[in-house]
């Protein structure tokens, strides 16, 4: 049986989350990913939560989506 | 036709230098009685000959060969070879001493128009005519008797016409002053050794060509490893192979017949064969078809068919069947030269009627001597010197420029045709793709993260010789993954590994082995459905009984594909996939590369009949492959190309050959095909001009013979310059792709962070050179170089990070 996993991610790099644009593209980018639910990027705290809800992707597969369009981040 | 009883002759013919020998022998071997029909290929230096043995028999069509003027080879390729190289000595030779007569010929011209004269001069150069026309062209008079008896107009008769003229005005000039005795032998030294240049020159490209062919292919002959009764082995030639016999085939080597495995197991790569370019695991009571490439495990193979029957023999069987059914080819040069020599001739006729029947009419006196004089000039000026070197040098030319880019032309005639291709087949594995699998998705089950997996599975299989924990290790390499000791290597053949890494017991092999021992969800076996649906083998990876992965190979489309593909649309051609694999690979492939027409499921036997029938719609085809199946495919097409990496036969069969894997390649040898024949045009019209000009005028009998040497010189150096001015390939064409800037809103973008986001995704493209943006106008400007990408894919690459694309500014 896989479980939902909660995850939340600290925007720790460079490029920082400027605007609701920024979190549109954050929220769409990584809700394209397999078994990624419920992303919520925040641009006041710098924080991304989203559910996995299956094994398909793992936080190095939503950290390298991330790293793609230029983020970098870490486990809040 | 088919009630009728024919044997069939194929012989290797030497001392061919154009298409218009092709012709010839063509027409005096066709006009034997029995003789059904005979192809002659160049390239090959091959006629194949279809007769009646009641009527004829090998020795007598080898004799009219040999009649002819030709020499008739064994048809041993090494010796082939070895015999091509010293023709080539030999026509230098004759050159070089042809050469210095001309030289020395030269001299005393240039010494009597300085006012020089000496009493010598003239029989030294009644000498040297005598001499450059019997010795070193002794072998062109042959051919042109041997042609004129059979009545034949080619290039050799239009010569020993232009030399006789010479030999016979100069023998005039002995007595009578009205005729320049040195001019006339003059002539006949120069338009001998021009000739014999012509000639020489042919020969080396074709040489050459060979030569770096003969390289690609590994001569060895074929041998067959036989397991006698007692065990002790033997190497046999593969004739003395019969059915019954059990023979030994090495990790490694290619199946050299096709049989059933008695012992041993191993996977046996058929793609050379198939199509199918993930190695199969053949054990006890498989079939092997010869020609495939054993590569894990030792077998040992009980023949089952040999000879005709054999699958190799069917091919090369095919292969024959193709070269005579190819469209035949007319080159240009038998075009003109149809019309142009009877037309010399018909100003002989006319010089000598004027100047007789003519002069009588209009004088009342008939001028018999200015009509030998005119009908001797217009036959020295008929000889077009820069004819026979016309087509060589555009070939020279645009054989050199092909070859830094890694294409061998094999026959310029054949290149020249891809002008008028306007569909190409393309073969699916080892062509389009790598032919080899790779590593293509690394899945991780659980907790696990796919580095780790791909990890553990590439240490288990260190051991492995197998072909896809090959690939598994080629990616952990690639991924720079450090890899653990591995320990208590077992390997179940056809099913997978085990092995001990970092204190787990890892199995690596089909998800099916490992569902026998562990439990593989509903969930785990969508996923290798999932991938199968791609057209990918799927590897399972389990640690102490738990699966912790899924490793998806499959066998990668070579990166330059798309490219090449689009490279062909741009130049008018049509790319069609023919493949023997699986219509679900095929489909999977032509979408990545972007091929519209497929075939797929094609057996080896079908490729050229599916050639043969996009013939028959009126096109034009080229077709590009690298495996045994793809052999008779590319005999069959207009323009066969083969992949340098594929195996001997197909090579031997292509007329073109790309050395490298680049498969942009191909689009670079229609450029080049294009622009040489362009080149032979402009240098037939060059030749031709001078010499054209010459004839009509020669027949006023005013034209001294000094005038032929005048136009041999302007029209030679002018074909010299044009085959080697010039640009080959279009710069548009060329491998810089055009660069193209396209500016799109993006009414999405809120903030310069929504920008960078854009522009970090669209970095990622290798084709995308630079991108600017402006936040307040809510534009981006691309710019990127064409080759297979397009605006499409710049869309794609935005919406894919949440953007929208207005309209284009």
């Amino acid at each position: 049986m896989s479980d939902t996993k909660k995850l939340k991610l600290k925007v720790t790099g460079e490029r920082t989350i400027h605007c609701a644009g920024c979190e549109r593209t954050v929220k769409f980018t990584l809700e394209n990913l397999p078994g990624v639910r419920d992303v919520d990027a925040d641009h006041e705290k710098q924080l991304i939560e989203l559910t996995l809800v299956s094994d398909e992707t793992d936080l190095e597969k939503v950290k390298a989506e991330l790293d793609w369009i230029g983020y970098e981040v870490e486990m809040a | 036709m088919s009630t009728k009883k024919a044997d069939r002759l194929q012989v290797k013919i030497g001392g061919m230098s154009c298409s218009f020998c092709t012709t010839t022998i063509k027409k005096a071997v066709g006009r034997m009685d029995g003789v059904n029909d005979v192809h002659v290929s160049l390239a090959h230096e091959e006629a194949l000959i279809e007769y009646d043995p009641a009527q004829q028999t090998p020795t007598t069509l080898r004799d009219t060969l040999r009649q002819l003027g030709y020499t008739v080879r064994d048809p041993d390729k090494v010796k082939a070879f070895e015999e091509q190289q010293a023709e080539l000595q030999h026509a230098r030779l004759l050159l070089m001493w042809a050469a210095s007569f001309t030289f020395v010929t030269l001299g005393i011209m240039i010494a009597r128009w300085t006012g020089i004269q000496q009493v010598w001069f003239r029989p030294v150069m009644i000498v040297l005519a005598l001499t450059t026309v019997f010795i070193p062209g002794l072998h062109i008079l042959v051919m042109a008797i041997q042609s004129l008896r059979r009545n034949i107009l080619n290039q050799h008769v239009l010569l020993e016409f232009g030399a006789f003229a010479g030999i016979i005005g100069g023998t005039i000039g002995l007595f009578n002053p009205q005729f320049p005795a040195a001019d006339f032998f003059a002539v006949a030294t120069f338009i001998t050794t021009y000739h014999l240049l012509s000639g020489w020159t042919s020969l080396l490209v074709r040489t050459r060509a060979s030569e770096a062919v003969s390289k690609l292919l590994d001569l060895q002959p074929a041998t067959a490893r036989l397991v006698h009764s007692d065990g002790h082995e033997q190497e046999v030639k593969i004739e003395a192979i019969k059915p019954g016999d059990k023979v030994r085939v090495r990790p490694g080597e290619a199946v050299p017949v096709d049989g059933r495995v008695v012992s041993g197991s191993s996977a046996v790569n058929e793609s050379l064969v198939t199509g199918e370019p993930i190695p199969i695991e053949k054990s006890k009571g498989d079939e092997v078809i010869g020609g495939s490439l054993n590569q894990t495990g030792s077998l040992i193979v009980e023949v089952t068919k040999v000879g005709e029957e054999a699958f190799l023999a069917q091919i090369a069987r095919q292969i024959e069947e193709a070269r005579a059914m190819k469209p035949n080819i007319l080159v240009i040069v038998d075009r003109v030269l149809q019309w142009y020599v009877p037309g010399v001739l018909a100003f002989v006729g006319l010089a000598i009627l004027i100047w007789t029947l003519g002069a009588f009419l209009v004088t009342g006196q008939m001028d018999v001597i200015r009509a030998i004089f005119a009908a001797l000039a217009v036959l020295v000026m008929g000889y077009p010197c820069a004819l026979g070197m016309a087509s060589p040098l555009a070939m020279i030319r645009g054989g050199g420029e092909a070859a830094r880019k890694g294409i061998l032309m094999r026959s310029g005639e054949v290149f020249q045709v891809f002008k008028d291709v306007r569909q190409i087949v393309i073969d699916k594995t080892g062509t389009l793709t790598q032919g080899k699998p790779v590593v293509v998705d690394v899945i991780s089950v659980d907790s696990n993260d796919s580095t780790k997996v791909l990890r553990l599975a590439a240490s288990a299989e260190q051991a492995s010789e197998h072909p896809l924990a090959r690939a598994i290790l080629e990616s952990a390499k690639a991924d720079d993954l450090s890899l653990a000791e591995s320990k208590g290597f077992s390997a179940s053949p056809g099913k997978g590994i085990v092995a001990t890494v970092e204190g787990l017991t890892i199995q690596v092999g089909s998800p099916q082995w490992l569902a026998e021992t562990e439990k593989v969800s509903a969930k785990i076996e969508e996923q290798v459905v999932a991938q199968a649906n791609l057209a990918r083998t799927v590897v399972a990876v389990a640690a102490d009984g738990v699966l912790i992965g899924l490793i998806a190979i499959a066998d990668a489309v070579k990166s330059d594909a798309k490219a090449a593909i689009q490279g062909l649309r741009d130049a008018g051609i049509e790319p069609v996939m023919l493949t023997g694999d699986n219509w679900h690979t095929a489909k999977a492939v032509a979408a990545e590369v972007g091929i519209k027409e497929v075939f797929a499921q094609v057996l080896p036997g079908e490729k050229a009949a599916k050639v043969r029938e996009l013939q028959t719609e009126g096109f034009r085809v080229a077709m590009v492959g690298d495996g045994i199946n793809d052999a008779p495919a590319l005999t069959q097409a207009d323009v066969g190309i083969a992949i340098g990496a594929g195996t001997d036969i197909a090579i031997e069969s292509a007329d073109v050959v790309l050395v490298g894997e680049r498969l942009t390649a191909v689009v670079d040898a229609f450029y080049i095909g294009r622009s040489s024949y362009r080149k032979t045009v402009q240098n037939l019209w060059l030749a031709f001009t001078f010499n054209g000009i010459g004839v009509p005028l020669a027949v006023s009998g005013l034209v001294p013979p000094i005038w032929a040497m005048v136009a041999m010189v302007a029209s030679v150096s002018t074909v010299l310059a044009n085959s080697f001015g010039g640009q080959l390939i279009p710069k548009r064409a060329q491998r810089e792709p055009e660069i193209a800037t396209v500016s799109l809103n993006i009414p999405t973008i809120h903030c310069n962070g929504c920008l960078e986001t854009i522009q970090t995704a669209l970095s990622h493209h290798p084709q995308i050179q630079s991108s600017e943006g402006d936040v307040e106008q809510k534009t981006v400007s691309v710019t990127f170089k064409r080759n297979g990408f397009t605006e499409d894919d710049i869309h794609e690459a935005i919406t894919k990070v949440g953007h929208v694309v207005g309209r284009e500014v």
